[in-house]
């Protein structure tokens, strides 16, 4: 009986900026490596709102459902 | 030129709207009104008249459309259901319903939208995009039962249309109108009125009781013996009173005085419900008075008997 992982496999699959800000939105907070983000802003980042990551928690796209406004339109004769 | 042929009473109402409804013909454009009353005075139906008259620039009636604002969380949810998909760039009246419930981000962003000095355009710009709100197209209309709740600064961007209560000879006249196909006797109307609670919404209802009531008896023809058998059926008290109006009537004629609380606490409602509800009515149909405590006055006394 086989066992573990297939050959090959890895947790993480490539998805462009683009297509990952429509799912969480642009203003979504990530994690990154702080050398890399020094590097590439030449300057010590300091976020300025201490947030949860992404990934901390498993959010359920399918749960978040905005409510919808009642409303009537009537088109007169 | 008569505007609201099938609307009943509001003479001032109707005489300012019609006034707004002249002007709009001419300017194709027309003040943000804001109708304020208690329930049941034809808010939603002067609105929805007032609409029916408004055309577009090719002729067309222009398309009316009710929001309840209960049920507006915030802007976003606002501008992506409602304003991109049915107000951008069309021609149409907007009704906000109940909108001293209006959400207060929703409220900041009409202190600027509304606020058009002489301007029939406005641009609000939002979370990074730009909407155009362009007077001449769109009409705005707001109705609410509680303008204390209204913010103020939106309040006075607003031009206040005021509903009175219907009197008995308008009551009257509903309550025909809307049983139209059954013949009332003369003394039967104005005491069917009598026992309608002074708003339009009463009217009509009482109004379907009595078709119901003729249509079950195969009658067309209602008289006043045939009130009091529907009365008797369904229970309508004297001046539309209700059973625990009554209740308080006959408690405090026993009692002679009472607390609010001590009335509470015999009816087993709220202070609140009780003076909002009931104890308003029994003041103004002077059945009662508030003098520290609650007492039954002479009418009601004489009420109490006969109930």
């Amino acid at each position: 009986m086989s066992r573990g992982r297939p050959k090959g496999y890895s947790p993480y699959i490539e998805i462009s900026y683009e297509e990952l800000g429509d799912w969480v939105g642009r203003k979504t907070k990530v994690v990154v490596c702080k050398k890399w983000l020094d590097a590439l802003t030449d300057q010590d980042y300091v976020s300025p709102i201490p947030d949860e990551p992404i990934g901390s928690k498993v959010i359920d796209l399918h749960k978040i459902e905005v409510p919808k406004i009642e409303y009537k339109l009537t088109k007169f004769d | 030129m008569n505007y609201f042929p099938d609307l009943v009473g509001q003479n001032a109402v109707k005489k300012k709207l019609s006034f707004y409804l002249d002007a709009f013909h001419k300017t194709s454009q027309s003040p943000f009104l804001l109708m304020a009353g208690a329930k049941g005075l034809g808010k939603t139906e002067f609105a929805k008249a007032f609409a029916k008259n408004l055309h577009n620039s090719d002729g067309e009636k222009r398309a009316f459309l009710e929001l309840n604002c209960s049920t507006i969380k915030n802007n976003e949810q606002f501008f992506e259901q409602i304003f991109l998909p049915l107000i951008a760039d069309n021609e149409i009246t907007i009704l906000f319903d109940e909108c001293h419930a209006l959400p207060s981000d929703l409220t900041m962003a009409f202190l600027t939208i509304f606020n058009t000095e002489a301007n029939s355009k406005k641009n609000f710009e939002w979370d990074g995009m730009n909407f155009e709100f362009n007077f001449r197209q769109q009409t705005f209309i707001f109705a609410t039962t509680e303008t204390d709740k209204i913010f103020p600064p939106l309040k006075d961007r607003l031009t206040t249309i005021d509903f009175e209560p219907y009197n008995e000879e308008e009551l009257s006249e509903i309550v025909k109108l809307c049983a139209s196909d059954i013949d009332f006797d003369d003394d039967c109307v104005a005491e069917v009125a009598s026992t309608i609670r002074g708003n339009a919404r009463s009217a009509v209802k009482r109004a379907k009781e009595i078709s119901l009531y003729c249509g079950a008896n195969e009658n067309n023809h209602f008289t006043l013996e045939n009130f009091r058998d529907l009365q008797d059926k369904v229970g309508i008290l004297p001046f539309g009173l209700t059973h625990i109006e009554k209740q308080i009537l006959v408690f405090l004629k026993k009692v002679n005085e009472a607390t609010l609380t001590g009335i509470s606490a015999k009816i087993g409602l709220s202070k609140t419900a009780l003076q909002r509800d009931h104890e308003l009515y029994l003041l103004n149909k002077n059945l009662i008075e508030i003098d520290g405590k609650r007492k039954i006055t002479r009418d009601g006394r004489q009420l109490c008997d006969v109930l």
